[in-house]
């Protein structure tokens, strides 16, 4: 199994079947070495956790987010985002996605999509798509098992 | 049929298209889930369904996978993972798995601790992690099929279950 500095610690000892976890674990790495830059994945990682209320999620930082200089006054300012100067628009458009698809993706509209894809290129949303399905089923999977307490990896 | 707010490559099915290496990647872990793991594949199976019917995807609420149908989740069965699902005919390990998948893709952060109790008296550990992550990962790939736009609903389609080497839009 690759050993990296992983979050995903708790689904190994949760029982998660070895190949499935070996995977899964390639995947985020995949997902914060050849995607979007990892403080603006933070951002989306740490938005979908504070919406699930995911307090786990919401305590820690990705490394490679920290590695890359995520701002903390970034994550301070998150739930209040649309208030905001903190954020350019890449960030907010991509924050407001990351809030339809969490709350209801049948809301977001032609001119949703079309802000989003202003600020990322196709292979851009490609990344987002599949980063907004990882991180927000890690989470519910981590609160619905009853793993949320802690704060740390 | 909504316009699709983004299309696909050439060649290609979804906005997933436009990263292969990733879609490559995240296909492998798919397929490992589906073949590799611990829990049966009719229960994977309902819930998976349940979690298609809930978000409302019209791609995913119409697939089925060959192994789960193969294994005893008879289209019979599929009709009953309704929201009535609780007096119908369907074992009550599906029924587990259709509860279950209510509250992972509900709230989760409220999930009563006597409900997850219940069901860990009724699967194992690992069983459990992977019932829960399906339903989690199904509704992420539901939802952005719903979030870009241009799916509708198509007959049933049996593909083949997701393998490490076959990934689920190779059999559509």
């Amino acid at each position: 199994m690759p050993s990296h500095p992983s979050s995903l610690g708790w689904l190994a000892s949760a029982g998660l079947a070895p190949p499935v976890l070996e995977h899964l674990l390639l995947l985020e790495k995949q997902l914060w070495t050849d995607t979007l830059e990892p403080p603006l994945l933070e951002l989306v990682r740490l938005r979908v956790a504070q919406l699930l209320e995911a307090p786990a999620e919401v305590a820690r930082r990705s490394p490679a987010a920290v590695a890359a200089g995520f701002a903390e006054s970034k994550a301070l300012a998150l739930s209040a985002w649309r208030h905001s100067t903190a954020f350019n628009e890449r960030e907010q458009a991509v924050l407001a996605w990351t809030e339809h698809w969490v709350i209801d993706p049948e809301q977001i509209t032609d001119a949703d999509a079309a802000r989003l894809r202003r600020s990322l290129t196709d292979q851009d949303c490609a990344s987002l798509s599949t980063a907004l399905a990882l991180f927000e089923a890690l989470a519910r999977t981590r609160l619905a098992l009853g793993l949320a307490t802690s704060g740390v990896n | 049929m909504t316009e699709s707010r983004i299309a696909p490559p050439a060649g290609g099915f979804s906005v997933f298209d436009h990263h292969p290496p990733l879609w490559r990647t995240f296909n492998q872990f798919y397929g490992h889930l589906w073949t590799n793991g611990a829990l049966d594949q009719p229960t994977k199976e309902a819930a998976r369904l349940r979690n298609a019917r809930v978000t409302g995807c019209p791609i995913c609420r119409n697939l089925r996978f060959d192994g789960a149908r193969d294994q005893g989740l008879t289209e019979s069965y599929v009709a009953q993972i309704t929201d009535d699902y609780d007096s119908s005919a369907l074992p009550r390990r599906w029924k587990d798995a259709v509860r279950w998948t209510d509250v992972v893709i509900g709230h989760p952060a409220s999930v009563r601790a006597e409900d997850r109790t219940e069901l860990q008296s009724r699967f194992t550990p690992a069983e459990l992690v992977e019932l829960t992550l399906m339903a989690a990962i199904a509704q992420g790939f539901s939802k952005a099929v719903v979030a870009w736009g241009g799916a509708s609903d198509m007959p049933t389609t049996i593909v083949p279950t997701p393998t490490p080497d076959r990934m689920v839009t190779s059999g559509t």
